[in-house]
């Protein structure tokens, strides 16, 4: 029976999907010189595929280990609605074709930045780090950052890192998802811990604990928060987004220190991790809007 | 001169091994051509999204260039 075609889309991961295109975009549009519209809607569908490339190719060598997670079981290959190979041939076709639309529609170096996006999440995070090591996550964060990175570079051409040691606008956005990744994951680990500990992957709880996870948590926080400030403190963004980032970030820590100083109980529903969790793609959603939106206004 | 033996593999009385096993679920021919139906449609419409794509690709590049 050949597969739904429902089951390919699910394949590309949409809600991660969904999450790179808008941070895509906002690099997009941030960038000084201003993007052809229709190069710019051509840039912002690679970007779409390369990362439904990233997460096909995630499911297609994870699906003995999806298959042992509640959360993830239901996936195509897992639940055996579509075969590896197909999933394969899906993911490497998709990404290949996303780097020649990228290189085509803008610049090559956009394309690159893509291929090693693509690359990184698949042989760094996927391959190497996920089942080796509790700090996979951290340095596979990179994967994730990538999107506003690459969105600059289809519009400018440019990557250039900025001056001395304070970095141009499109790398503290990387900086800021690099950084934001391990409280957000480790949020999500806590309450799916279980899940982890039976399909043998290391996260930060099954690895070190609890309490560890916790302590991370708010450590890695205090890097995010001044992260999400440093553009408007550098002069990068206006007061609209200093304004955002500093209240969202004050919410984050708030959440972050109530979940770090707490312990859970036997049968806890850990209501204040799940809600970290949520508060954090909201977080991110808020910070990238206000970045737009300062953008504009100061461009008006 | 001897003559090969074609087949000895099965006996004549064994049962095909197209056959269809008691415990294997029946094929759902209708559910299979659906299937078939919605993924050339998907692509279809895909693969035309893609043309009028690269062409105004094209056209907007076209532009830039002069």
């Amino acid at each position: 029976m050949p597969a739904d075609w429902r089951d390919f889309l699910a394949l590309t991961k949409p809600r991660v999907m969904s999450l790179a295109i808008f941070t895509a975009l906002c690099g997009m549009l941030v960038a000084p010189h201003a993007i052809h519209p229709t190069l710019g809607l051509a840039a912002i569908i690679a970007i779409a595929l390369g990362a439904g490339a990233s997460g096909a190719l995630n499911q297609w060598y994870e699906a003995d280990v999806d298959g042992k997670m509640r959360r993830t079981a239901s996936r195509p290959l897992p639940a055996g609605r579509m075969e590896r190979a197909s999933a394969l041939h899906f993911g490497v076709g998709l990404g290949i074709f996303a780097v020649l639309l990228l290189g085509v529609a803008t610049n090559w170096l956009a394309a690159g930045a893509l291929t090693v996006s693509i690359l990184y999440y698949l042989f760094v995070y996927t391959m190497w780090l996920k089942p080796r090591t509790p700090h996979n996550i951290v340095i596979g964060g990179a994967a994730g950052a990538f999107p506003p990175l690459i969105g600059w570079a289809a519009a400018m051409g440019d990557l250039s890192w900025g001056s001395g040691i304070a970095p141009s606008l499109p790398w503290l956005m990387f900086l800021l998802i690099f950084l934001w990744t391990p409280p957000h994951f480790w949020a999500l680990s806590l309450f799916v811990r279980t899940d982890y500990a039976n399909a043998g992957i290391p996260m930060l709880p099954v690895v070190a604990g609890e309490a560890v996870t916790r302590r991370q948590i708010l450590l890695y926080t205090l890097p995010m928060a001044a992260a999400a400030i440093a553009p408007w403190w550098l002069g990068l963004a206006g007061v609209l987004y200093g304004v955002t980032a500093i209240v969202m970030t004050a919410l984050f820590l708030g959440l972050a220190a109530h979940v770090a100083l707490r312990r859970a109980q036997e049968g806890d529903a850990m209501r204040p991790e799940k809600r970290l969790f949520a508060f954090s793609i909201a977080y991110l959603f808020a910070l990238f809007s206000a970045i737009i939106l300062d953008h504009w206004i100061i461009a008006a | 001169m001897t003559q090969e033996p074609i087949a000895t593999a099965l006996p004549l009385d064994a049962p095909s091994l197209d056959a269809p096993s008691s415990d294997m679920p029946p094929f759902d021919m209708p559910e299979y051509r659906r299937r078939q139906v919605a993924r050339t449609r998907v692509m279809g419409l895909g693969l035309l999204a893609l043309a009028v794509l690269i062409f105004f690709v094209t056209i907007a590049k076209m532009g830039l260039a002069h």
